[in-house]
């Protein structure tokens, strides 16, 4: 399909967009916390697809290479809107509400809203492999081949991202108690 | 007691992202992706006319440089320019001495 989009055949180009956009745009979101980002990330993506698709060597899997190629927009596109906005001099800082991601269970979403708050305090490497693994959900193989690297360097990322979440979430958890206690009363 | 809540609570919020659904983009957005490609190919200069614009600019050039070496651009006689130039402006002061 990668070679009938390389060729420039339009109805390919559809259908793997079709097949992957939810992905890459779930993913830009995981990133983003914001809808219209991630849909410009996507859109930066697919435009990349197609330039790049006679390049792809097929080393990797397509899935594999088409995510990888997310990561990287989606990291760019994050460290560019930090460049403008430290350069956008003397405008107003935003609070900016919880993020509640659209696909997730009724029942989870505050504390899915409170994951997606902390996870923004993790280094760069410990929240692509978080993400990829555990919202995602991809085998640890494909993680490491996303990231370029081995499956050990997965775990340990894991494994330190998980420890920094326990220790930002049991600093988050006697301001929950008091937050539950003030709303029963 | 508090330490196993807090535990618990923990674990729920790590794993509150399971079972959630994968969301799709907008459906316009396919449309503004092609919009896109295609403007970028638009922009693009076919090979032959880039071709084309490089030979226009070195024959230029070339003409540009064999005009200048007519005129004697490039020879070396700077010193009797000068000295064609001071006895030039002599005479011109000698021309207005015309009270004499």
């Amino acid at each position: 399909m990668l070679q009938a989009v390389a060729t420039g055949n339009a109805s390919a180009f559809r259908e793997l967009y079709d097949l992957c956009a939810p992905q890459v745009y779930n993913l830009a979101l995981s990133y983003t916390q914001e809808e219209q980002s991630a849909e410009e990330i996507t859109q930066d993506v697919f435009t990349i697809i197609f330039k790049k698709a006679g390049t792809f060597k097929g080393n990797a899997a397509v899935r594999t290479w088409i995510y990888r190629i997310t990561v990287n927009t989606s990291l760019n596109f994050i460290k560019k809107k930090k460049r403008s906005s430290w350069l956008s001099i003397g405008a107003v800082k935003q609070e900016t509400a919880d993020f509640v991601h659209p696909g997730v269970i009724l029942e989870n979403r505050e504390h899915a809203a409170m994951l997606y708050r902390v996870i923004e305090t993790l280094p760069v490497q410990q929240k692509t492999a978080f993400i990829l693994s555990f919202i995602e959900e991809l085998p640890r193989q494909e993680v490491a081949d996303i990231m370029d690297t081995s499956l050990k360097a997965v775990e340990s990322l894991l494994q330190r991202a998980k420890k920094n979440l326990r220790e930002k979430l049991a600093s988050q958890y006697p301001n929950r108690r008091k937050n539950k206690n003030n709303l029963s009363k | 007691m508090k330490n196993i809540d807090s535990e618990k609570w923990m674990d729920d919020v790590l794993g509150s992202m399971e079972g959630s659904k994968t969301v799709a983009p907008s459906r316009d957005l396919f449309a503004n992706i092609q919009s896109r490609i295609e403007a970028r190919e638009v922009r693009v200069i076919p090979f032959p006319q880039r071709i084309m614009g490089i030979a226009a600019a070195v024959l230029l050039l070339s003409l540009n440089i064999f005009a200048m070496n007519a005129y004697g651009f490039f020879e070396n006689d700077s010193a009797a320019i000068v000295s064609n130039e001071s006895s030039e402006t002599t005479e011109l002061i000698s021309d207005f001495k015309i009270y004499e």
